[in-house]
């Protein structure tokens, strides 16, 4: 991946860069957002990454002007402001997703990711498979290997969420985002609870199992290799 | 603008006690000239008598009776106008001659005359015997005080009618200047800081309590601005080197020569400064009002079942019950997010501290909703319920922020609502309720 950060504190992009690096990605930075967005406008990027506060210009009016130019290459927002407010302006600035200041590298990874990968256009799929395990969205339907597997709504749609992210790092507060529609932090481990009860159904009868767990990073579903 | 609300509005009430005096006045008015007209009519009409009267007495001492009846007899003649003034003679036998009216007896003197017709009439006594008498019809002076009455009469309907359509208008200029006012109050404490009221700039009282409300907002806005950027500056300050500490350790992690526990549990130490942090923001951005402008309508029930779905396999792994009791359909004005985050907190609170079961209900009485969380543990004491509800104030038992509670009580405000911790006989009942809008 060829990606772009534009971020003025030097120990913050330190630590993403020299994260990226050991993923093996090529990362571009600019300390401010007036140098952002014209490394933005000249490079190919697949994803960018935009710090929320910038000398000379700041991350949203620098999103802002590239969307208007009918620039949509994938941004992810980074701010230390992380008021409901701020995520509203920072996704209605055209950001595909919005993390807020401190955050593990992990979940910064992991969105990073998923929005490389998210397809251009999003074709409409009704059937979800990863291995022998199948999900018909339509039927609302979950078997493995031709055996029927009941799942409450919940963990229905964790599954759902796992399958579109299949082969991905999915982070705990991503499954709380996009499953559980949770925008902050609740006390108690929803996901690992409910993670444990979908490999109950899911995992526990056969002989290999899908749902990973990606040590101090989150969960995957995937082949087991 | 409905026509009853006028009625009830304050100006009109003025108006109509306006009216109510100017009325009386009027009327005060129209006694007083009904009586000044009529005596001086009166007046008029004893003078007009007693000339004639004088006349004709004058004729009698000079020439005597006999000529003092053609001399009358002559008047008569000469004046037949109905308007004319009346006379009689009375024999001493009692029979009366001319203007036919009863016999009159002592004494005499100015007598108002009834029977037959309404005149008056001066009497005297001649040496003769005989009785005088000159009067006067009363049938015009009962018309001009006819027509006074009419006067006052139509005029106060008159007066009723142009002061209650004046009290009307005077009340709808008010109203509107008034209603102007309320609309930009509830606008901004419905978190739209930047609405002002508008001014006419006519310079009047009106605009001079606009302009020294506006100004007032002003200066509100100022400091709810100053609030949020002070709150973004801790946040931006204290959240960058902390968020560059927690990238340290993470790169630490990474080292094989370093206890990876007690990098763990330095990581889990500032995760948590920073979940206190972001708790303090919360409550801060909670208690501006300002997030109100970003409400829709939330149906409550299904954030309910939906919540309660989520923490009943939490429940469960710890041996507890959760159950959703009875939950209506109801909707209310709100942010899906923070009441998402209100029914958490009340729910871990309650499988953290509460005994085996915890029941959820949602209930709707009258245009309230009713949101309802009870456990059976061992409750808090009727004097510590109050300071639970406060920031950093917390069960000895607990493990949080000291700022669940406070984020739930600043969530339910927001909400219009209020938030009740009573007895549950045994345990906490933690009672949340909204006004429920119609959508």
């Amino acid at each position: 991946m060829k990606l772009l950060l534009v971020e003025d504190d030097k120990a913050t992009a330190e630590f993403i860069i020299q994260g990226l690096k050991e993923q093996g990605h090529t990362t571009d930075h600019a300390a401010n957002g007036l140098d952002g967005l014209m490394m933005a406008q000249d490079g190919h990027y697949d994803v960018l990454i935009l710090d929320r506060m910038l000398p000379r210009l700041d991350g949203l009016t620098l999103l802002k002007t590239l969307r208007d130019a009918e620039d949509h290459t994938p941004a992810i927002i980074l701010s230390a402001m992380g008021s409901i407010d701020d995520r509203v302006t920072g996704l209605g600035a055209g950001a595909e997703d919005y993390l807020v200041k401190p955050f593990a590298f992990a979940e910064l990874y992991a969105r990073i990711c998923s929005l490389a990968r998210r397809p251009p256009i999003r074709q409409i799929e009704t059937i979800l498979r990863v291995g022998d395990l199948q999900m018909d969205l339509i039927k609302r339907q979950v078997t493995r290997a031709g055996k029927t597997i009941d799942l409450q709504p919940t963990e229905f749609k964790l599954l759902e969420f796992l399958l579109r992210h299949r082969g991905e790092v999915v982070t705990r507060t991503m499954l709380l985002e996009g499953v559980w529609d949770f925008h902050f932090d609740p006390k108690t481990n929803i996901v690992e609870t409910h993670i444990s009860r979908l490999r109950g159904k899911v995992d526990k009868d056969f002989p290999t199992s899908l749902i990973q767990t990606v040590r101090g990073a989150g969960y995957k579903i995937d082949v087991s290799a | 603008m409905s026509l009853p609300r006028i009625f009830r509005s304050a100006t009109f009430r003025f108006a109509g006690l306006y009216l109510l005096f100017f009325t009386i006045s009027v009327g005060l008015l129209a006694v007083f000239l009904f009586f000044h007209v009529r005596d001086s009519l009166e007046d008029d009409a004893r003078n007009q008598i007693s000339n004639e009267f004088n006349l004709l007495l004058f004729e009698f001492h000079e020439d005597g009776l006999d000529e003092l009846l053609e001399e009358t007899e002559e008047r008569i003649e000469k004046n037949s106008t109905p308007n004319r003034l009346l006379y009689m003679v009375q024999s001493p036998s009692g029979r009366v001659i001319f203007d036919r009216i009863d016999p009159v007896s002592p004494p005499y003197g100015w007598q108002y005359i009834t029977s037959g017709r309404s005149a008056l009439f001066y009497f005297e006594e001649l040496s003769n015997g005989y009785v005088l008498g000159v009067g006067k019809d009363l049938a015009a002076l009962t018309t001009a005080e006819r027509a006074i009455q009419n006067v006052f009469l139509w005029g106060a309907v008159v007066v009723l009618l142009i002061g209650a359509l004046g009290g009307f208008l005077l009340s709808r200029r008010l109203l509107a200047i008034v209603d102007a006012i309320t609309r930009t109050a509830k606008s901004i404490s419905d978190g739209h800081l930047n609405e002002r009221i508008p001014l006419q700039n006519t310079g009047d009282e009106f605009d001079e309590l606009g302009k020294t409300l506006n100004q007032m907002l002003d200066r509100i806005e100022l400091l709810v601005a100053n609030i949020r950027q002070v709150s973004t500056g801790i946040a931006h300050d204290l959240r960058t080197p902390l968020a560059r500490l927690r990238g340290r350790l993470e790169t630490m992690r990474q080292n094989p020569s370093l206890p990876a526990d007690d990098v763990d549990s330095a990581i889990a130490e500032v995760d948590a400064i920073l979940q206190t942090f972001a708790a303090l923001l919360r409550l801060a951005e909670l208690e501006t009002g300002t997030l109100k402008a970003g409400f829709g309508s939330v149906a409550l029930k299904d954030l309910v079942e939906q919540m309660v779905e989520a923490y009943g396999p939490i429940a469960e792994d710890s041996g507890k019950q959760l159950v959703l009791e009875d939950a209506r359909s109801v909707s209310i004005a709100g942010d899906k997010n923070l009441l998402q985050q209100l029914l958490a907190n009340l729910l871990e609170n309650a499988l953290e501290h509460g005994g085996s079961t915890v029941q959820v209900s949602l209930q709707l009485k009258g245009k309230t909703a009713y949101l309802e969380v009870a456990d059976n543990g061992p409750g808090i004491p009727a004097e510590a319920r109050s300071q639970v509800i406060k920031p950093f104030q917390k069960g000895e038992t607990s493990h949080g922020t000291g700022l669940g509670l406070a984020l739930v009580v600043a969530i339910v405000q927001l909400h219009g609502g209020t938030l009740e911790l009573v007895d549950n006989h045994p345990g906490l009942l933690c009672r949340a309720t909204f006004p429920i809008f119609e959508v």
